[in-house]
Parts: structure tokens; C-alpha cells; sequence
């Protein structure tokens, strides 16, 4: 008995770009945001990754998750987009949508505010730090799929990794030590 | 591994349950992108109106032939499109204003996969633009490609000549005629062809290609905008 060759996978699921864009949209705007895009660049931003995305999609083979395969685009126009933006000498900004996804007034306004102070904590980082950190902490990326997209190896996802949560527990850290003083001068 | 602290961790949490992008940001990126299948960039007031209009199929074939009608109706030629496009330079995203040539790789199939066909015409978009030009495409069986093609090649024609390149819109037009001397576009290049010569001051070239469509389409989509362009009438 012989066993036919399996089929590739990607020969047989090869995503649909108006499916993928509607499925991946919040994904690859948060993952945006999150890696320092402006709020004011961000639809020019994932303008320019879904153009690559779709002009690449033949190509995607299925070998990594899609989700990956996807941030790995947006992490290369969020880095071109970050450049410019250096050039530029614009300053960091604070988030303005931060839509909080729940109707008490209350509890938005609070979110609202988390939110300010994360974008602020993930400004400290510097630019290696902060992608694994969005990664992994927020985009919820396992490692391995992090080294690909970095094409590191898993070693170096770790270690930045670990820099990227002292760094940023410092700063809050420093941050409530701040606040926590002054309420007591 | 570092664990984060509760406040870090926090902050983290509740980013992941509550951050949410801008509502309308999905809306406009994809206005955007379907501007930027149109070959130009340039994005008309009726572009936008016809995008919201096939608001639920997106990228569906149709909208490709709405938007040719209402890109070449609009007024592409002589910046006219230019300045609509900068009107709406609060609400789309850059990209989209920008002038420019299309790259090869300009995805137009963008807006047509492969799957769909002619057959998905979105009502409201067919009734707001042209009913007449998906249901002529429908009828005549054109494959969602070809038309996909005669667009890209419009689209560079119209692109050239809102850069004030009617020489080069000409060639574009002259390689569409090749292509498809029974193109489903043919009297949108016929509109373009005539304002090209218009603006390159080829009264009787103007002339003569406004005679011909006449009486080549005593009906014809355009037969008013065609009579009205630039040619002097005795």
C-alpha cells in the first residue's frame, strides 16, 4: 500500500484577503499602536501593511501561524513608520482613542487612564524591549513564534524579554514611588 | 523568567481586555484601500460615497465597475480629482491623496478575489452609482481578472492625466485599446482618450473621438459629459 505525499497546507488554506481582513484588522491596529505607530500615522500605517500583506499572501506558506506571519509584516512598517517619525523630531504622544470597551462611565475613565500610563511605561523601552514585550505580553505571540518573526533565536527572545519586564516594572515602579511621595510631602 | 508586579501586570490586563481601535478606523483604511485599486490614489468625494454604499461586500467585483464610472465621471482629468481628493485629506488616510502613478504591483485584485464574481452585485452601490454598467459586465460573463486588468490600465490613465501627462494617458489608452478593443471599460477610455486630447489641445482628435462614441452609443453612458468636453460646437 502506498501512502500518497501529503499536501502542503498552505496549498489548501491559503487565507482569503477580504476574510483576513476583517478577522486581523484589530490585530494588526493594536499591534500597531502598541509598537509605536502614532495615533495620526496608524491608518496610513496599516494602509501600507495590508497593501504588503496582501501582495505577499501567495507566499505565505503556512509554516508559521498567520498571526505571526501578519505581525512580522506589521512590525517592519511599524519600525519604517518609527523611523520617520524620528526624523521628524515629533515627541512621543499620548494614545487619544484608548475606546474601552465596557459602557460604565466609571470604569472607562479608569481604563482610559491605565491605558495613558501603559503607552507612557512602553515609551521607556527601547525599541527591542518593547517589541518583545508588545509581543508576548500583550499580542500574546508564544516565543517561538517571536524568534521567527525577529529571526532570533529563542535564547535572545528570553533575554530581551526578561530586560524588557525589569525595565518597565521599574518604571512603574519609579512611577508610583513618585506619586506615592509627593502625596506624602 | 521576571514576573511583572500587580500594578504592571495590571496595566497589561486590562489593555488587553479593554483597548479597542478607533471604530471608524476599520471603515476608513478600507476606503483606502480600495482608492488605492483604483490605480491613482486619487480618492473622489464619490469614491468614498460609492465605498460606504458597498459597505458589506467588500471587494466585491462590482464595485470595481462603480468605481470606474464614478472616477471617470467625476472629473479626474484636469486636477479636478486632485482637489476633491484633498478635501477629504482629514477623514483618509495620506496615501490615498497622493497622485501617483501605480507601481506594477499596485494590488488592484485587491478588490476582486478570485472567488467572487460578477454575479455579487451590491444593490445599493448599483442603484447609488450605475445600474447599467455591472449589469452590462454581468451579462456579458466578463471574468473578475480581466476586469481587473482594464482597470489597472484606466486607472493608470487617469493617473497619468491628473499629472498633466495626456501623452503618456494616451499610451496607456492605446495599449488598453489593444488589449481589449471589447473591453467592459471601453467607454470610460473613450471619456479618458477625450479629455487627454482636450488637454493635450487636439481639438479635432477630441472631435473626431467625441463623433465616433456618439454614434457608436446613441445611448451611451456618457453621451452628455462626452458632448460638453472641450470640443467646440458649432
Amino acid at each position: 500500500m502506498t501512502a500518497s505525499p501529503p499536501k502542503p497546507e498552505a496549498a489548501t488554506a491559503l487565507p482569503h484577503f477580504p476574510a483576513l481582513y476583517e478577522t486581523h484588522f484589530d490585530f494588526l491596529w493594536l499591534s500597531l499602536r502598541r509598537l509605536g505607530v502614532l495615533e495620526a500615522d496608524l491608518d496610513d500605517a496599516l494602509q501600507e501593511t495590508f497593501l504588503v500583506v496582501h501582495r505577499r499572501l501567495h507566499t505565505f506558506e503556512g509554516r508559521s501561524a498567520l498571526k505571526s506571519w501578519l505581525f512580522g509584516i506589521a512590525l517592519r512598517v511599524a519600525r519604517d513608520f518609527r523611523r520617520r517619525v524620528q526624523r521628524k523630531g515629533n515627541l512621543a504622544e499620548l494614545p487619544e482613542h484608548l475606546t474601552a470597551s465596557n459602557s460604565d462611565p466609571q470604569r472607562a475613565a479608569e481604563a482610559r487612564q491605565s491605558l495613558q500610563l501603559l503607552y507612557e511605561y512602553l515609551n521607556f523601552l527601547d525599541d527591542e524591549k518593547r517589541e518583545v514585550l508588545v509581543m508576548v505580553d500583550l499580542q500574546e505571540l508564544r516565543v517561538t513564534e517571536v524568534a521567527e518573526v525577529l529571526g532570533v533565536n529563542v535564547n535572545t527572545v528570553y533575554t530581551r524579554l526578561r530586560a524588557a519586564r525589569q525595565q518597565f516594572e521599574a518604571a512603574v515602579q519609579e512611577t508610583r514611588t513618585h506619586s506615592h511621595g509627593g502625596s506624602h510631602d | 523568567m521576571t514576573e511583572l508586579g500587580p500594578r504592571a501586570q495590571s496595566l497589561l490586563d486590562i489593555a488587553k481586555q479593554d483597548e479597542r481601535p478607533d471604530p471608524a478606523a476599520r471603515e476608513r483604511v478600507r476606503l483606502a484601500l480600495q482608492a488605492a485599486m483604483v490605480g491613482a490614489g486619487v480618492a473622489t468625494t464619490a469614491t468614498a460615497v460609492s465605498g460606504a454604499a458597498a459597505k458589506g461586500t467588500l471587494f466585491a467585483t462590482t464595485f470595481v465597475k462603480v468605481v470606474a464610472t464614478v472616477v471617470v465621471v467625476g472629473g479626474v482629468a484636469a486636477g479636478v480629482g486632485y482637489q476633491r481628493a484633498r478635501s477629504l485629506s482629514a477623514s483618509l488616510p495620506r496615501q490615498q491623496i497622493e497622485t501617483r502613478a501605480p507601481a506594477a504591483e499596485t494590488p488592484h485584485s485587491i478588490l476582486i478575489p478570485e472567488s467572487d464574481t460578477l454575479a455579487v452585485v451590491p444593490p445599493a452601490a448599483a442603484s447609488k452609482v450605475s445600474r447599467r454598467q455591472p449589469r452590462r459586465a454581468v451579462e456579458a460573463g466578463i471574468s473578475p481578472l480581466r476586469l481587473q486588468e482594464e482597470m489597472q490600465l484606466l486607472g493608470q490613465a487617469q493617473a497619468t492625466l491628473a499629472q498633466a501627462r495626456p501623452t503618456q494617458a494616451l499610451q496607456y489608452l492605446d495599449d488598453y485599446a489593444r488589449r481589449f478593443p471589447k473591453g467592459t471599460l471601453l467607454e470610460e477610455a473613450t471619456l479618458v482618450r477625450l479629455r487627454a486630447l482636450c488637454a493635450l489641445g487636439d481639438a479635432a482628435g477630441a472631435d473626431q473621438v467625441a463623433q465616433d462614441y456618439l454614434t457608436r452609443y446613441p445611448e451611451g453612458t456618457y453621451r452628455v459629459q462626452i458632448a460638453e468636453t472641450c470640443v467646440p460646437r458649432p
